[in-house]
């Protein structure tokens, strides 16, 4: 499991954490059931304050992605990975289509808009 | 307490064999000062008091150097049982100059073919001598933080005192005076003239610091000059009910005449000794209020309070036993004499290490209410 | 019982310097890093906190325990480490824990000398004769040693290097690994806070400035760079802190004045704690 914090990110850091594992449990990187380890234990190999790893913990806990038994640790939670795919492909639909917009707006052609998602993919990697 | 008391033995482990060493040397070497005999006699009590009270003040300014009281305040022990526990510690080291003592005693016997000359039966005197020399060591000490030097600047102004009053009381006998008051200017301008002989000394050979401790060493005369009132005062008052009680003997067997109408005058002079002294106190008293309130170091303000509640405690005792076998018991009874005697050195006992007490509380107290400066 | 340390109040008057009305809390499981200046009051805080020195005013609890009444029991569980070298110096590394030692009935030998080992204290070594970083050392491993619940930690790091700056830090993310045990941390290096530290307490001139948790702090300020032709009296009035010069002007503002600088080209930065600690030295 691999989380990198970037201390240049306009994101809180407890965003950052909330987000790659979202994504990872998304990918199926993290399956259903697979122990994730404790907030101290987080926020040791960190080297954050466990106030932050509680806070993404329990963001992704109230989203239904993470649940915690008692007395045993933090799993991830059983849950419809292809109704989350499908969310978020939604929003990427959405935010696309603005783009498309404000490109169409600007006099932007097709070819010209997909070298700067080219550029953009390269960039944000 | 034991863990307490063990821990400060560790620590102190190797300063012990200072004392038996220096109260030796002091005694012993004073022994050969021809014509001190009566210097002898106290000094022994003296020293066997002040070098162990002065090491536990250098023990206490070395941990303040490095802040090590802090060890014992923060582990796990109550304040006062840590305080207790040191007190505990001192008196061990204190009785250990005993055997020295009579070490010291023995030699001098030995070498001088003279009498044993140590008399625990001169209590009174004693406590007052001991806190004499201790009252002027003690400022010296805490400014220049040198044990030889207190040590040397308290033996000049004991010696001194000694000669001067010797030389005033051999002019006094010579003019027939039998005065208790002016016995007393007698002791006075000795202690005045060996203060000021003892500040000469010193500001000639230790400029820088002399100034300080000077204003310290005046307050402590006036507080030595406030024992010494308190003790007179004292003893005024018990003679005053001495010769009282004679009289009402007297009143009730209604015989001697004579010696009837001599005690009524003595009673009435007494009476008015009693007045002078008294007045001297109350003066001496307002003097030393006045000079507390110029005062703003803590050194000063804590002098009062702390070193001379356990004089007053003694002579609070003293008097109280004094009064009650005056009371109870009539002249000639054996019995009350040996336990008098016996109750009397345990106050003094008593006394002594109450004070060595409250003066280490007093350093501890001063040590942890200072903020950490320098 | 859920707060470790509880300090209301409280207040202590010197010749010169005041601590007034000082309050915060802090809850069992968290490392609190206690800021301020060299001279702001942290020593005497902690000083009171642990008795050393008498309040004039307000409570202070730990453990849900009043810190002078129950002064014993409560220190018993507190593992304290020291600006300097408090021990005696004259006794051994051995000597000097065969003294502490007796006094906590949860002191753990082996524990003691495993950090011996791993810190590399040798026990017959005399506590003079040890570098300034051994003794700090030495002082960490006996507070370790007897199971504390609580860490108190006075400046215990200035003047070390950093590679031990941050083999400490290490320590003590260890020691918060059980939730039942606190740290309370303080320094003027924020440094070594600002990764390692759950709650923030910044004391200044006697005063608390601000008692909170570090990322609370950390995301509702800003650092505003710009020129400085755009600050009005109006615009500075809103800022907490302003550095001015020939190129252009450095601010910290509360993230909720930030949009005073909406029709302004301006560069926004996350505030380290240090840069909070001088911007902020005039609250």
């Amino acid at each position: 499991m691999k989380i990198i914090i970037k201390n240049s990110s306009p994101d809180p850091i407890y965003k950052q954490i909330s987000d790659q594992l979202r994504g990872m449990m998304i990918t199926g990187e993290l399956k259903e059931g697979d122990a994730l380890p404790s907030i101290r234990n987080l926020a040791k190999d960190l080297r954050i304050s466990v106030i932050t790893t509680k806070r993404s913990y329990e963001d992704l806990e109230r989203e239904g992605f993470l649940e915690t038994v008692g007395g045993k640790g933090t799993f991830v939670a059983h849950q419809n990975k292809e109704f989350i795919k499908e969310q978020k492909l939604k929003i990427i639909e959405n935010r696309l289509s603005e783009a498309v917009d404000e490109a169409k707006m600007l006099g932007l052609k097709k070819s010209e808009l997909r070298e700067m998602l080219d550029a953009l993919y390269e960039e944000v990697l | 307490m034991f863990k307490l008391i063990m821990a400060d033995i560790k620590v102190l482990g190797n300063r012990i064999w200072q004392i038996p060493i220096g109260v030796f040397l002091f005694i012993f070497s004073f022994s050969f000062i021809p014509n001190l005999e009566e210097v002898y006699k106290i000094h022994h009590l003296i020293y066997s008091v002040l070098i162990p009270g002065l090491l536990t003040y250098e023990l206490l300014r070395d941990e303040q150097k490095h802040g090590s009281e802090s060890v014992f305040m923060t582990l796990p022990v109550c304040k006062k049982t840590c305080i207790l526990g040191r007190y505990i510690v001192i008196s061990l080291f204190c009785s250990l100059s005993i055997p020295v003592i009579y070490l010291s005693e023995y030699l001098h016997i030995t070498m001088h073919a003279k009498e044993s000359i140590i008399e625990f039966s001169r209590i009174g005197s004693i406590s007052i001598g001991v806190l004499l020399v201790i009252y002027y060591t003690l400022p010296v000490y805490y400014y220049t933080k040198k044990l030889m030097r207190s040590m040397g600047a308290s033996a000049l102004f004991l010696t001194a005192l000694l000669i001067i009053t010797d030389i005033l009381y051999s002019h006094s006998y010579r003019l027939s005076l039998d005065n208790n008051t002016l016995i007393w200017y007698f002791k006075f301008s000795g202690i005045i003239a060996s203060l000021v002989l003892v500040l000469k000394v010193f500001e000639h050979f230790y400029k820088n610091i002399a100034d300080r401790y000077t204003n310290d060493i005046i307050y402590t005369t006036i507080i030595f000059i406030t024992i010494d009132r308190i003790a007179a005062f004292q003893n005024m008052l018990l003679n005053y009910i001495s010769v009282n009680k004679y009289l009402e003997i007297f009143l009730k067997s209604e015989k001697h005449i004579g010696s009837y109408l001599l005690f009524t005058a003595l009673s009435s002079k007494h009476g008015l000794d009693l007045i002078i002294v008294g007045i001297s106190l109350l003066i001496v008293i307002f003097l030393l209020f006045v000079f507390h309130k110029n005062f703003n170091d803590k050194f000063n303000r804590n002098m009062i309070l702390y070193i001379l509640s356990p004089v007053i405690l003694f002579h609070v005792f003293s008097f109280l036993i004094s009064f009650h076998s005056m009371i109870f018991y009539y002249p000639g009874d054996e019995f009350y004499w040996n336990i008098h005697l016996l109750l009397i050195y345990m106050i003094f006992v008593v006394s002594i290490i109450v004070f060595i007490m409250i003066s280490v509380r007093a350093s501890i107290y001063l040590l942890k209410n200072d903020r950490r400066h320098s | 019982m859920n707060k470790i340390i509880e300090i209301n109040g409280v207040t202590k008057e010197f010749e010169g310097f005041k601590l007034d009305n000082i309050s915060f809390g802090l809850e069992k499981g968290y490392i609190m890093g206690f800021i301020g200046p060299n001279g702001a009051g942290k020593t005497t805080t902690i000083r009171l906190i642990m008795n050393l020195l008498k309040k004039d005013s307000g409570d202070i609890k730990i453990f849900g325990m009043d810190n002078s009444k129950d002064e014993v029991a409560i220190k018993d569980r507190i593992g304290f480490v020291y600006e300097e070298s408090y021990f005696y110096e004259h006794l051994t590394v051995k000597k000097m824990k065969d003294i502490i030692a007796p006094f906590y009935s949860r002191w753990d030998d082996e524990k003691f000398d495993e950090y011996c080992s791993v810190f590399g204290l040798l026990p017959n070594k005399k506590i003079r004769d040890l570098s300034k970083g051994t003794k700090m050392k030495f002082s960490l491993a006996v507070a370790l040693s007897h199971n504390a619940e609580l860490l108190i930690l006075d400046e215990p790091t200035s003047g070390l290097d950093p590679v031990f700056r941050d083999k400490l830090m290490d320590i003590l993310r260890e020691e918060i690994q059980d939730e039942n045990k606190s740290i309370l941390f303080s320094t003027h290096i924020t440094s070594d806070l600002e990764k390692i530290a759950d709650y923030i307490t910044f004391i200044n001139n006697g005063r608390i400035v601000f008692s909170d948790q570090k990322d609370v702090l950390l995301e509702n300020y800003k650092i505003i760079k710009g020129d400085s032709g755009i600050l009005t009296g109006e615009i500075k009035s809103e800022l907490l802190g302003v550095k001015e010069n020939r190129f252009g002007f450095e601010a910290l503002c509360n993230v909720e004045k930030q949009n005073v600088f909406s029709q302004f080209e301006i560069v926004t930065e996350k505030p380290t704690l240090e840069q909070m600690m001088v911007y902020m030295q005039n609250k």
